[in-house]
């Protein structure tokens, strides 16, 4: 299994490098050296992919509670959004000292976050109504949200685009070593915490029950339902930090694309490792080499969606992982 | 009268884009195949018959073209869903993501490009494709309710190994069907973007992709009602950009464009406090193993 997740990763940068090489005219060699020099071989480079495996990181944790509980939560990229509007919500507008501002951005990121995504989660206990339909447009609902707001009432002075002004500079978080940010190690910190809530505790494996079967769960007294609602709870709230994260470690405001596809990229972190969160470290960096790579090609002039076009053939890769192994 | 006549022409001019894919996705998920990427097919189509048309100054072949870029997909999907048998759900973002982000790649390769034609109107200024996807719509209820084909089709989409022992090809029957119906989703979008937009760019296909998949599961899996929610919801993107056009406020352009995603969500709710339990094929989503 570890062998074949290997392949496809190695399968997928051959693939971009071949199709850069072809695009760009130049010789595949040349192309494969400069795509593992920007990612891997190179402070700069794995700086770089360590700021995106934050926040694959932090979704790919969040998505492992909904997946337990054997819902489909796809809708991460607008739980995170929603994070990052309610950071700089508080950081950009409220004047209270930093500390609190952060500990209420964290606090009511997880809220907000958590009570959006819990809407999929009622209706599904409520009418039986499929989650993985509600929390896709709930995707386009915030992040239209995200472009009314960042582009209108929230909007920076004097802006030509939609774009928040700067949070409280003292909210900033300082960075490890540029551009990576301490918001990593939050990412990193959030690993134990969902293990150990996954196994370890009453309500994460009541939680697993209700994802293994619903009708002995019920049987044996767990309130299903209300454990379903939690799992949208919980998945969407963690979803959110990545938001607040990408807003307090990174941007420092809130502007169209801040989200950057990182929720959906996520799926495949959580998939890769069947959602187990003490491996997720492993899958978020892989989904990061081959992100930053695909971006680093984009800069030399490859096709500017070759990184979306890639992370299609790794989902079709997580799905073909099992019959590959099942083969060799 | 004439603003009222242009106005109800012009909402419905949109619809051709949701009642195609609908009822594409609808074919796909009827033999029992989610067809999860209609986002992405749709984009894809979309590039496809903006390609053709450089080649071929012809709308007619931007349409055949985006049927034909959709149908490649839909040969992908059925190899990878049902021969390789593997997770629809899983594969279908796969598809999603490859075949938008090969619709973004081909875009870079030639400088932007508008149509500077539309398709003539044939009747009441709706032109032909509006009234090609009333003819899809009757057509495909028919085979679907009235021939033994329907039968088929519904062996297949609720019990494969009972269809399989009456001597029906499942394999073929899915391939058929969702290929056709992945083609007629590329053709959707190369309308989109050959016909309405008459341009491609990133963003073109706006989620109406996973709004025509949410419309089948709506519309519980029935082509008139189906259609019907294609009607109304394309005819509330076509008014909400009328309204824009007119420079009418009623929200911010923001909210104008998520109506249809809010309400697709509100109308689901509503049809389940009705209380209607919709008929879905019972092997919706799962590959059919011979046991030999």
């Amino acid at each position: 299994m570890v062998l074949t997740t290997l392949g496809i990763f190695i399968l997928c940068i051959v693939i971009s490098a071949v199709v850069a090489s072809l695009s760009l005219n130049r010789g595949l060699l040349d192309v494969l050296n400069y795509y593992l020099v920007s990612t891997v071989f190179s402070p700069a480079g794995i700086l770089s992919v360590l700021r995106r495996t934050t926040y694959l990181l932090i979704i790919g944790l969040g998505l492992a509670i909904a997946i337990k509980c054997s819902m489909g939560n796809i809708g991460a990229e607008g739980q995170m959004a929603i994070g990052a509007l309610t950071t700089a919500g508080i950081c950009v507008f409220l004047n209270l000292p930093p500390i609190v501002l952060i500990v209420m951005a964290f606090a009511l990121s997880l809220l907000f976050g958590g009570l959006w995504a819990s809407i999929a989660g009622f209706l599904k206990t409520k009418w039986g109504i499929d989650e993985m339909i509600i929390t896709v447009m709930q995707n386009f609902i915030a992040l239209s949200l995200l472009l009314y707001l960042a582009g209108g009432p929230w909007k920076a002075p004097f802006a030509l685009v939609e774009i928040t002004p700067y949070i409280n500079p003292d909210t900033q978080f300082p960075y490890l070593a540029y551009p990576l940010n301490t918001v990593f190690l939050i990412a990193v910190a959030l690993v134990p915490v969902i293990y150990f809530f996954i196994n370890k505790t009453q309500l994460g494996s009541e939680l697993k029950a209700v994802g293994y079967n619903k009708a002995v769960s019920f049987s044996v007294g767990i309130n299903v339902n209300k454990i379903i609602v939690l799992s949208m709870f919980l998945s969407g709230a963690i979803c959110a930090l990545a938001g607040t994260s990408v807003v307090v470690g990174e941007f420092f405001y809130v502007e169209r694309g801040i989200t950057a596809s990182y929720g959906f990229f996520g799926i495949i972190v959580a998939l890769l490792v069947d959602a187990k969160p003490e491996l997720m470290p492993v899958s978020a960096l892989l989904v990061a080499i081959v992100l930053s790579g695909g971006t680093a090609l984009t800069v030399l002039g490859a096709p500017a969606r070759l990184g979306e076009a890639i992370m299609g053939f790794l989902f079709i890769g997580v799905a073909a992982r099992k019959i590959l192994t099942r083969r060799a | 009268m004439d603003i009222i006549w242009d106005s109800l022409i012009s909402i419905l001019s949109f619809s051709p884009v949701l009642v195609i894919a609908s009822l594409g996705g609808l074919l796909s998920q009827r033999v029992g195949i989610y067809n999860i990427g209609m986002e992405g097919i749709m984009a894809f189509g979309g590039i496809s018959g903006i390609l053709a048309f450089l080649i071929f100054p012809s709308v007619w072949m931007s349409l055949a073209f985006g049927l034909l870029g959709g149908a490649v997909f839909g040969v992908l999907l059925y190899a990878l869903a049902e021969r390789l048998r593997l997770d629809q759900i899983v594969v279908g973002f796969g598809i999603w993501f490859l075949a938008e982000g090969a619709a973004g790649a081909i875009y870079m390769l030639f400088p932007k490009f508008q149509i500077p034609s539309r398709l003539d109107p044939v009747l009441f200024s709706l032109d032909p494709v509006f009234y090609l996807s009333l003819a899809l719509v009757v057509g495909f209820t028919f085979l679907l309710s009235k021939t033994v084909e329907g039968v088929k089709v519904k062996a297949v989409g609720n019990n494969p190994r009972i269809a399989d022992i009456a001597g029906i090809n499942v394999g073929r029957t899915r391939f058929v069907y969702v290929t056709a119906g992945s083609a007629l989703v590329g053709l959707a979008g190369s309308y989109l973007a050959a016909n309405i937009l008459q341009g491609f760019t990133y963003q073109m296909v706006a989620g109406y992709g996973w709004i025509a998949f949410a419309l089948v599961i709506l519309g519980g899996w029935k082509i008139s009602t189906v259609f019907v929610s294609a009607i109304f919801f394309g005819g509330m993107i076509g008014l909400a950009t009328r309204l824009q056009v007119w420079g009418v406020q009623l929200l911010p352009p923001e909210f104008m464009v998520v109506i249809p995603h809010i309400g697709v969500i509100v109308a689901i709710v509503l049809t389940r406090l009705v209380g209607k339990r919709a008929a879905m094929p019972t092997a919706l989503g799962k590959p059919y193993i011979r046991e030999d």
